[in-house]
């Protein structure tokens, strides 16, 4: 079943120091802990600012106590001042889609699992590795380093729309400094994240295991490879949109900035820029993006789903096919961010078509995961309902998209809270439900103890719910014209809506606190939780074939020689209902 | 200049590549056909070939969004690099040959290996040489700009041509790393383990 190879030969040896074996570790495992640590304390910062915000919104005469001592000029007295929303909403957008969302499912446990899945001993290129992590983390703190320079951050949103952001200090506050680093924090963030790119495909082609071909992949693996692959070639496109908009800013250039535009009574030094050329290269890095976002969560599902239905997943090669058609189709839809930019309305249909077509895999998916759980005798525990949440939020945001790819809908909804509530649900709440999935169920492999499953349901449900209260009505505020992008709502018609926004700033305030309950799980459970066995779920991939936590080379100096695909449950004449992927078992039916 | 090479390599050789036979016999993966710096490659071309896409692409729309792009002469240096360019692509074609085959040629000739080994060497240093003229050719152009008050900020054609000769300094150096590497193998030889890109 697993031989022991005499040719394996790790590409560096164990490390000794703390230094090595904890913070400039080249391990993959400690890599995948470390952007996951980042992760976390960036969702924290990231709610936290939409708590600062939502509180804002439903009651903007509130001081916030100590939001003065953060930014005296933005919330003098605590009450944050229409500039200072747009700030705390830039800084929201971008911490939560860079630093949570790219980071926590792709780089997180594809950093930790995709090696282990498939047989290998580490990443293939270990000091890239750790260069990847660490540049990310550098990005963080020069992103973090705008609350503290003295104009604030930037207010120009996690897009960056020129001229608003091309220009310095004359364009608002937040746009010299605070802007500067946001450009410059997002330039070092592509380069640790092609760097991270770089390392899982060549990884996954060139360091399976025996056997690991690549239709045995879990599909976990799958999502982490194509999410590569599009999260190269996205970032390769946003490095330059950077540095081009950061000469804008600093160099005298005029990439962006159009000719006779007058600011603050001054005429800006700059001519014959293109504004809508900014947002063409932004967008075709943002709507890859989304699924650098959502891919892995999907993968995620796909893998865990199957091993609390305990059947095989159904359809296991339209999934993969499904997922690499997301990948492709994501390179030709940009322009639907941008049917309000004035767009010509044939090149408007040119982009809406695809974008209707990428709904078509989106819609298999779902309905594969749905189906595989139809008829199942389910084992409900937490990380099962995280990914039955996943396929709820993900259909419930999917669906407002069939509305936003059509011009016609999308000029009227484009500048709405729906647009919000489309967003948050499909992209964000979903990703995140994977990763909590991907938490619960990895956790016991990550750690060697199990976390508890009566506080993970509690949480489950406190957020499911919460999520449904939070963005639900916003797609009815969006319906009924309430702008986004408002730090309050004075105008006659948007009056009778506030009582709405004071319902969902509870939902938000509530479901946050929810997140304590994780917190408190996931530190009470690493190391008080009880001891995990190796293969507590009794799932199939090749991680469950090793200790919980897997030793330094991840399989204790057995080569694996794999055997089965994922997908072996419900196996009927095995000695369990599961074969795993190392078992030379000969599967008869099913 | 091979002679010496070979002189050098008779002092060291013997540990060297008795270490590298051991090497390449305990680890066959990593000197087949395909290895993960090979694959590491492309995907960094595939990377840099988006990159340089986004700036083309951008330089027609720039180019188009108004009237006010200057066409200006070329330093005649230019030219001169891109064909220093050209010749050090050669050089370390020719290096990454002999290394290549020093795995075959150590089965029967440690000797021959150790030629190659110099050889390949030796033409790395070449090509790190016509990278060092490549860069004082870059810095002789950008001056004869300056002398005709062309700068980053001066129109947009010169702040394209600019951005794009930082951009091709930055794969030139890229590339130039992988030279560093020894074409992967020769610089693992000599550390004993593979270091390539690790």
């Amino acid at each position: 079943m697993q031989e022991t190879s005499l040719q394996a030969v790790h590409q560096h040896a164990p490390p000794t120091s703390f230094i090595r074996k904890h913070v400039f570790s080249l391990d993959h495992k400690v890599i995948g802990k470390q952007y996951y640590g980042l992760a976390l304390v960036a969702v924290f910062v990231g709610m936290i600012l939409s708590w600062l915000m939502r509180i804002h919104l439903a009651w903007p005469t509130w001081p916030i106590p100590g939001l003065d001592k953060l930014s005296a000029i933005g919330a003098p007295a605590g009450v944050m001042t229409p500039e200072y929303y747009l700030s705390l909403m830039t800084m929201h957008g971008t911490i939560m889609v860079f630093f949570v969302l790219t980071n926590a499912p792709f780089a997180a446990f594809g950093n930790y699992f995709l090696p282990i899945q498939i047989g290998a001993e580490d990443m293939a290129f270990p000091r890239f590795n750790m260069m990847s992590f660490w540049t990310t983390f550098t990005a963080f703190l020069v992103m973090v380093a705008a609350f503290f320079v003295s104009d604030g951050p930037p207010i120009s949103g996690w897009t960056a729309y020129a001229p608003l952001s091309a220009i310095g200090k004359d364009a608002g506050p937040g746009l010299a400094m605070g802007q500067n680093l946001w450009a410059i924090s997002i330039a070092i963030f592509c380069v640790g994240s092609l760097l991270g790119a770089l390392n899982f495909i060549a990884t996954t082609l060139d360091l399976r295991t025996k056997g690991m071909s690549l239709s045995r992949m879990p599909y976990s693996t799958w999502a982490w490879f194509v999410t590569a692959v599009i999260s190269l070639l996205a970032f390769a496109v946003l490095l330059p949109a950077c540095i081009l908009l950061i000469l804008d800013r600093t160099a005298g250039t005029s990439f962006f900035i159009a000719s006779g535009l007058v600011l603050s009574d001054h005429l800006q030094p700059h001519s014959g820029g293109s504004t809508l050329l900014w947002q063409h290269l932004f967008w075709f890095f943002g709507h890859p993006e989304v699924y650098i976002a959502i891919l892995p969560s999907i993968g995620i599902v796909a893998t865990i789903l199957p091993v609390f239905a305990r059947k095989p997943l159904l359809g296991p090669r339209a999934t993969i096919g499904c997922m690499i058609a997301i990948g492709f189709l994501s390179y030709m839809v940009w322009g639907h961010h941008m049917f309000v930019s004035g767009m010509n309305p044939f090149s408007a249909n040119l982009f809406s078509v695809p974008t209707l077509f990428i709904t078509i895999p989106a819609t298999i998916l779902t309905l594969l995961l749905s189906a595989t759980v139809y008829g199942a005798k389910m084992r409900f525990h937490t990380p099962a309902l995280f990914c039955l949440g996943f396929i709820s939020v993900f259909i419930s945001g999917g669906v407002s998209g069939f509305f936003l790819a059509q011009p016609s809908l999308d000029v009227y909804l484009h500048a709405t809270y729906f647009v919000v509530a489309h967003f948050h649900f499909v992209m964000a709440v979903a990703s995140i439900f994977g990763v909590f999935a991907a938490t619960y169920f990895w956790f016991p492999k990550m750690f060697g103890r199990m976390m508890n499953d009566t506080l993970g349901k509690w949480h489950f449900w406190l957020t499911f719910i919460g999520v449904y209260c939070i963005f639900m009505p916003m797609h009815y505020l969006g319906l009924a014209g309430n702008v986004r992008r408002y730090s309050a709502f004075v105008d006659d018609y948007l009056i009778p809506l506030i009582p709405v926004h004071k319902f969902i700033t509870i939902a938000a305030l509530a479901t946050g606190a929810a997140q304590f309950i994780f917190l408190f799980n996931l530190i009470w459970s690493r190391f008080k939780g009880p001891i995990a066995p190796e293969n507590p779920w009794e799932a199939t991939s090749l991680e469950w074939s090793t200790t919980s936590p897997p030793p330094f080379d991840n399989f204790g100096g057995r080569h694996m020689v794999v055997y089965q695909g994922p997908n072996e449950f419900g196996v009927e004449g095995s000695a369990n209902d599961y074969v795993m992927q190392t078992s030379p078992e000969k599967i008869v039916s099913r | 200049m091979q002679a010496e090479a070979q002189v050098t390599l008779d002092h060291e050789s013997k540990a060297l590549l008795s270490q590298a036979r051991t090497q390449f016999s305990a680890s066959p993966a990593l000197v087949s056909g395909t290895t993960t710096s090979e694959t590491g490659m492309w995907v960094v071309v595939a990377a840099i070939s988006m990159s340089f896409a986004a700036f083309t692409s951008s330089m027609i729309v720039r180019q188009g969004s108004s009237a006010d792009w200057l066409h200006f002469h070329l330093p005649r240096v230019l030219y001169v690099n891109t064909l220093i360019l050209l010749a050090s692509s050669l050089t370390l074609e020719l290096t990454r040959r002999r290394i290549i085959a020093i795995p075959a040629t150590l089965r029967h000739s440690s000797a021959d290996a150790g030629t190659l080994l110099s050889n390949g060497i030796y033409w790395l240093y070449v090509t790190g040489a016509l990278g060092l003229i490549f860069i004082l050719g870059q810095f002789l152009a950008w001056r004869n700009l300056a002398a005709q008050g062309l700068y980053l900020a001066t129109n947009p054609s010169s702040s394209f041509f600019l951005r794009f000769h930082c951009a091709a300094w930055s794969a030139f150096a890229w590339r130039n790393r992988r030279a560093g590497l020894c074409a992967s193998k020769a610089y693992w030889i000599e550390d004993g383990q593979c270091n390539a890109c690790a």
